[in-house]
């Protein structure tokens, strides 16, 4: 009887314990947050600006804009150290401009802030040069910079800075006409911490007409810009994770051609549709296309509107997305918005003397009010209200050259950035949504 | 009993009573009186003469023999020396006279009797070992049925009745009255013997004593006396090796001695020694005297000595009893055969340290590898106990949590050590053996064969489960099944007989019982389940009662660890174990359980059953994870399991055995199937030989020492560390996202094994860590100095050590290897435990903190506790902050924990005590 017992213990025990599944790992409480999942650029507590030039014939100027107060740090890395560093306070009725910070050459800082979040933009202006654009803050897990070209006459370089702590060892993928290039120059690029590597484009890929980079990073990271020179006019943007739906408030303007250079890693092929909006609010024809995965496509958005026009671009996958404008004298670019917000901060406007005009892209259907409110270093602000009739572009002009930014509002979702153009060289640029 | 015939010429004879302190000689003299053959005259030999009227109406008394035979009118021929408690049948002298007469003997002794029990021997001569240790050849108690009625030569006499020629004890320079009893008849033995004299006893001569107990041999003087009696009687060169040897053998007995719980050892040992050096003028003296020392008259002496050392030989006998004797052991005089180490119980022995050693050679030459919990030590045990008896709680960022119980047992057996380093290695190798033994013991006790004994401690201490805890590095479970077997092996005991033998049983159980809840704490019910299985299996009541009761007076050792966590949380709480054992493991183990089970007979049937049901129980516990059992439960089935294991390879191996002749062919041959499938099992245990750790995994953490040997003046900074799970030393905390991370003071070492429930700094820290992998942080170096972190440590691929890619000021540090795809960063901003405001960093002195005295104040980068001090306590965010007056900052304490850290350890050491007066009261009982 024992005996049996006892083996009808162990049976049914037996058989429980075999029947139970491995502990579960304790399950997340909240989203778990990957970095290429990151939301899109808004304002954050730091920014990287890997470009800006300043000499005797140009001048560079970094605007420095807060959500609120906040106190920032310009530190300028070189040679693997800090060589230089900015501080300053901002509040929010002004905006800081630090002018040719650097005195000589291109150079690489970082701004972080303290006590809120900012944004920062950089614009270069002199001899041959009218560049800029906004730096960036998020590091996404791939940068894409489309847009490119080698040709005769033409200057490509990736700039490629490492603010970090980390030696970052990257790998580049090229598209061009002829497809995907290969390399040993593309691959396993370090770049040592708190420096900036250089890479010449025009001397590794000579003589493409459109060339578009994916910089990937294989440890650590860096920031990447692309400094595209045509001998009249330099044109600057950054490096941008992918997204599968762009906003270009700057996507033509008179007298330039515009281009919408689109990238896609992935291994399928990205479908988009590409939607323009003018400041007629007209019915502009939609274009469809398809980007090879991986690959790149150029589309002409020449002649959609004889008047300054906005862009939409969306895919049914993610994407990296560049509008470059050229003239015969001038040449410019920028990245797109990868959301709509009721809130922008516009760094910039107001360096060039010029003047700049700052557009706004109301996608929707319905007519928004928007506030724009200047700022300068000196809290001096200037607020204007216009409206925006639905599926429109408006452009507004900035003619008050203490301008350091401007923050605008509106009730409802929409797009701005900023152009500028001085003796026929011309550029974009973007803002960054806060709030 | 013969009447031996009057002597052929009549010899004279001088009676002698050596009287002793305080003795009364009354008896031996009323028994002189009625010899058959009569004495000339009748002398006592003391130390002091008494006054004139006494002796006038009382015998002769002289202080030496030469004093004794000048009172005595003519020449006499031989002295008769009897010990003052002795007394002697009328015919006893006649028997010594005719022996000597008709063997030409020099001495002759008699046999000894009990004078309570005349029926009881208590001694008949025997041979020594060299150290003159004596042998007498009788079990305790041994009836006189005229089995030694044989006329022998011998080494030794006991001097209760010694027939001494007197030429010779005249030429031998007289008696030594420093000498004790025993030693007083060895001397007289050796130095008769050396001059060529035959000592023989004679069994017809019969006397009686009173017993002087088993232990008198190893008496402190005893000892001093035989020395004395070497340094008299050996030559020069034989001295040159005797000495060194027997210097050695007392040290290994006293040793010995002193781990069974006699803490006199030491001492006896010595005053031994010093006492020989005090009376060394009056040995060498003595030695002079002596007619002849020589290589020669050595070599007569070893004729009637045995080999070795019969002390060394009593304890391989006892270690051997331990590990094999069973009810089926041989008498226990087989202790000092010549052969003992031919006996089966010896082989054991010799197997089961074999065993112990191929599974731990690794750690007993090379140290514990450090992974999982297999932690060092604390550097200092008494601060450690400190911490234990309610301090502060040194995992993560500290809390007032008392520690988990093995952190004490650690510290405590450390202390007792003298708080070495190689404590631990010590402690685990110790843990296997007692574990190895506890085993054989138990399986003894169940009436199994000593194969089945050996197989089975081998299987419980590297089978499948323990394999499994050790592969994860659990330490604690190893340490634990050092005490459960002796525990289990209390429970399945026969009933004692008398209320002290429940008294001691109870406390034996229930120390083991703690030396194993200690460790793994669930483990504590694992008696008391078997009691209620043995109970069944035996079908008696009383193996519940003991296991019940012996998990009742274990509990305190869990104090004041489980009054702090609560058995719920006990229950549920830590990464639960899930064991999944290979099938080449798992089904030879089900089938010799289920088939010794249904087809064996007697004990190992009863042994398979309890087997069966507790190994499948706890195996069902162990894998209960998914039902909220939580690391402790699951660790404790696992220790279940092992004992489990065990039993049922032991039941399957004597299944076979247990069947008779009646018995179908079929049965018997799947009772040898089930015999096969046991070996099987035990052949898996040689997994473990290999790399002779144990199966603990390889050294991981020696890397995380670059926290040390990079230190700044203040010591070790603390370090942050994250990884996968499994590569994390004890226990981890995981952020929201799942990832693993945790903290080290430095010094990685067992009492940080163990976290205390998260606090508000350790949430703060979690808050920083997310905001980090978040990417919203450009320099966490900054945010985590407030933690005194100076070290982001990755062992593995960690979202932390990805955001670590693109920051600003930690300082990534090239070479340092602590894992794949890992790195180490430094944090570029100054990061210290505690900082005075005017920036001065203090020192992590374990508990405490202690730096330069100043003004101002001091912030402890701990949890924030109100009895931090000295001085006015001020919260500082989620830390704290304290008077930097003072050069030293403490935690309080927590009093209702320290009493129960004490309550604790006293009931420890009582149950400890009663262990020991039991085992000394059996000593006494003991043969010699």
């Amino acid at each position: 009887m024992t005996r049996v017992l006892g083996l009808v213990v162990a049976a049914l025990a037996v058989v429980v314990a075999i029947t139970q599944p491995a502990p579960v790992p304790p399950v997340p409480t909240v989203e778990a947050t990957s970095r290429s999942e990151a939301p899109p650029g808004g304002a954050s507590h730091f920014t990287h600006c890997p470009w800006s030039r300043s000499d005797s014939l140009r001048n560079s100027a970094y605007s420095v804009m807060g959500e609120g107060p906040a106190g920032f740090d310009l530190s300028f890395l070189e040679g693997g150290s800090v060589e230089d560093r900015i501080s300053g306070r901002i509040d929010s009725d002004t905006a800081a401009r630090v002018e040719n910070p650097r005195p000589v050459g291109a150079s690489a800082a970082l701004v972080e802030f303290s006590g809120g979040l900012g944004a920062v933009g950089v614009v270069a202006a002199g001899e041959g040069l009218l560049a800029g654009d906004l730096c960036s803050g998020r590091i996404p897990d791939s940068w894409h910079l489309p847009g490119g070209s080698t040709l005769e006459g033409e200057s490509l370089v990736l700039r490629l800075f490492n603010p970090f702590t980390t030696d970052a060892r990257i790998d580049l993928w090229a598209f061009s006409e002829l497809g995907i290039e290969a390399g040993e120059a593309l691959e396993g690029l370090t770049v040592p911490a708190r420096r900036t590597r250089v890479v010449a484009l025009e001397e590794i890929l000579p003589r493409r007409e459109s060339l578009s980079i994916v910089v990937r990073p294989v440890l650590g990271s860096v920031i990447p810009a692309m400094v595209f020179a045509t001998g009249m006019d330099t044109a600057v943007w950054p490096g941008t994770g992918a997204g599968d739906g762009w906003e270009f408030p700057v996507a033509g303007a008179v007298g330039l051609r515009s281009d919408l250079v689109l990238t896609n890693e992935a291994s399928i092929p990205v479908n988009f549709v590409i939607e323009a909006f003018d400041e007629l609010g007209a019915l502009l024809p939609a274009q469809v296309g398809r980007i090879e995965g991986p690959g790149q496509a150029r589309v002409s958005l020449e002649g959609l509107s004889s008047s300054g026009f906005g862009v939409r671009v969306t895919g049914d996958g993610s994407f990296g997305a560049v509008i470059v404008a050229r003239s015969e004298t001038g040449i410019a670019a920028t990245v797109g918005a990868r959301t709509t917000a009721t809130e922008w901060l516009v760094p910039g406007p107001g360096v060039v003397s010029s003047g700049s005009r700052l557009r706004f892209l109301n996608a929707g259907v319905t007519e928004l009010t928007v506030t724009y409110r200047t700022l300068t270093p000196e809290g001096r602000t200037r607020a204007n209200v216009i409206s925006i009739p639905p599926i429109s572009v408006r452009t507004v002009h900035i003619a008050a050259p203490e301008v350091a930014g401007v923050r605008v509002t509106s009730d409802g979702p929409l797009t701005v950035g900023w152009l500028s153009a001085v003796s026929g060289r011309a550029m974009f640029s973007g803002a960054i949504p806060s709030g | 009993m013969t009447q031996p015939s009057p002597p052929s010429s009549k010899q004279r004879v001088l009676a002698l009573v050596v009287a002793r302190r305080g003795d009364d000689i009354a008896d031996v003299l009323a028994s002189i009186e009625p010899q058959v053959y009569e004495v000339e005259d009748v002398v006592v030999i003391a130390d002091r003469r008494p006054d004139s009227a006494a002796e006038a109406a009382g015998p002769k008394t002289a202080r030496r023999l030469s004093e004794a035979l000048d009172m005595v009118d003519g020449q006499v021929d031989y002295l008769w020396m009897l010990d003052s408690r002795t007394t002697a049948r009328p015919d006893a002298l006649a028997a010594l006279i005719e022996t000597a007469e008709s063997l030409e003997a020099s001495v002759v002794g008699s046999k000894v009797l009990d004078s309570d029990q005349p029926d009881r021997l208590l001694s008949v001569g025997g041979p020594t070992d060299v150290f003159g240790f004596p042998y007498t050849g009788l079990e305790r108690g041994e009836i006189d049925q005229e089995q030694f009625d044989v006329i022998r030569d011998v080494a030794f006499l006991e001097p209760a009745s010694l027939l001494v020629r007197r030429d010779l004890a005249e030429g031998l320079g007289g008696l030594d009255h420093t000498l004790p009893y025993l030693s007083f008849g060895l001397d007289i033995c050796q130095r008769a013997r050396v001059v060529g004299g035959r000592v023989v006893v004679t069994p017809g001569s019969e006397v009686f004593s009173r017993s002087s107990g088993a232990q008198r041999p190893t008496t402190w003087r005893e000892q001093a006396g035989r020395l004395r009696t070497m340094l008299k009687t050996y030559s020069l060169v034989t001295l040159l090796w005797v000495l060194p040897a027997l210097f050695l053998v007392g040290l290994a007995t006293w040793l010995y001695r002193l781990a069974k719980g006699v803490l006199t050892g030491p001492v006896d040992w010595i005053r031994t020694w010093a006492w020989n050096l005090l009376y060394l003028p009056s040995t060498l003296q003595a030695r002079r005297r002596a007619p002849t020392t020589s290589m020669e008259s050595d070599a007569e002496l070893f004729r009637f000595q045995v080999r070795g050392s019969l002390e060394l030989r009593e304890i391989a006998a006892e270690l051997g009893a331990l590990l094999g004797a069973g009810a089926e052991q041989e008498a226990p005089d087989d202790r000092a055969s010549p052969a003992f180490w031919q006996r089966p119980d010896f082989i054991t022995t010799v197997l089961g340290v074999a065993l112990v050693l191929v599974l731990t050679r690794s750690i007993i030459a090379e140290g514990l590898p450090a992974i999982g919990y297999v932690l060092p030590l604390a550097e200092s045990a008494w601060d450690t106990l400190r911490a234990y008896a309610g301090g502060w709680h040194p995992g993560g960022l500290g809390s007032p949590e008392p520690m988990h119980p093995s952190v004490g047992a650690t510290a405590a057996i450390q202390f007792l050590l003298g708080g070495g380093g190689g404590a631990a290695g010590i402690l685990t190798v110790g843990a296997v053996a007692s574990g190895v033994a506890g085993m054989v013991a138990l399986i003894r006790r169940l009436g199994l064969s000593r194969g089945a004994r050996l197989v089975a401690g081998a299987v419980f201490i590297a089978g499948f489960p323990a394999l499994w805890l050790a592969g994860e590095g659990y330490w604690p479970g190893l340490l634990a099944l050092g005490g459960l077997p002796w525990s289990l092996a209390g429970v399945a005991g026969p009933d004692p007989e008398t209320g002290r033998g429940w008294m001691g049983r109870l406390g034996r159980v229930g120390f083991a019982t703690a030396a194993s809840a200690a460790f793994v704490p669930l483990s504590i019910v694992i008696p008391v389940f078997f009691g209620l299985v043995w109970a069944v299996v035996a079908r008696r009541s009383r193996p519940l009662v003991v296991g019940a009761a012996g998990s009742v007076l274990a509990l305190p050792v869990l104090l004041p660890w489980l009054s702090g966590r609560g058995l719920a949380d006990v229950l549920s709480s830590g990464a639960p174990f899930h064991p999944d054992p290979s099938w080449w493991v798992a089904i030879p183990l089900l089938a010799a359980g289920t088939v010794a089970a249904a087809v064996a007979r007697g004990h190992p049937l009863s042994v398979a059953v309890a087997g069966v049901v507790i190994g499948s129980v706890g195996f069902l516990v162990a894998r209960a994870g998914s039902l909220g059992a939580g690391q402790e439960t699951t660790a404790a089935g696992l220790i279940a399991a092992a004992a489990g294991a065990a039993l049922v390879v032991a039941g399957a191996l004597d299944a076979p055995a247990s069947l008779g002749i009646d018995v179908s062919l079929l049965r018997t041959a799947t009772a040898y199937a089930a015999m096969a499938a046991a070996i099987l099992v035990g052949l898996t245990t040689l997994i473990a030989a290999p790399a002779g750790r144990m199966g603990l995994p390889d050294d991981r953490f020696a890397a995380f020492a670059f926290a040390s040997s990079r230190a700044e003046a203040h010591g070790p900074d603390r370090v942050l560390l994250t990884g996968p799970a499994e590569t994390l030393p004890g226990q981890h905390r995981v952020l929201p996202d799942g990832t693993p991370y945790r903290l080290i003071g430095g010094v990685l070492d067992y009492p940080q094994a163990w976290l205390p429930e998260a606090r508000l700094g350790d949430e703060v820290l979690e808050e920083t860590l997310v905001g980090l992998i978040g990417g919203e942080e450009l320099r966490p170096g900054e945010l985590l100095a407030r933690f005194g972190i100076r070290w982001v440590a990755a062992s593995g691929p960690s979202p932390i050590a990805d955001a670590l890619s693109a920051q600003l000021d930690m300082r990534p540090l090239a070479g340092l290897f602590v894992g794949d795809s890992a790195g180490v960063w430094e944090n570029d901003v100054p990061a210290y435990r505690a900082m005075t405001d005017q920036g001065v960093a203090w020192s992590w002195v374990a508990p405490d903190y202690a730096g330069r005295s100043s003004g101002g104040s001091v912030r402890i980068a701990e949890n924030a506790d109100h009895r931090w001090g000295p001085g006015a306590w001020q919260q500082d965010g989620w830390a704290n902050r304290v008077p930097a007056e003072a050069g030293v900052a403490t935690f309080g304490g927590v009093g209702s924990f320290r009493f129960q850290a004490r309550a604790a350890a006293v009931i420890v050491i009582l149950l400890v005590g009663l262990s020991l007066v039991r085992a000394r009261r059996e000593a006494e009982d003991e043969p010699v």
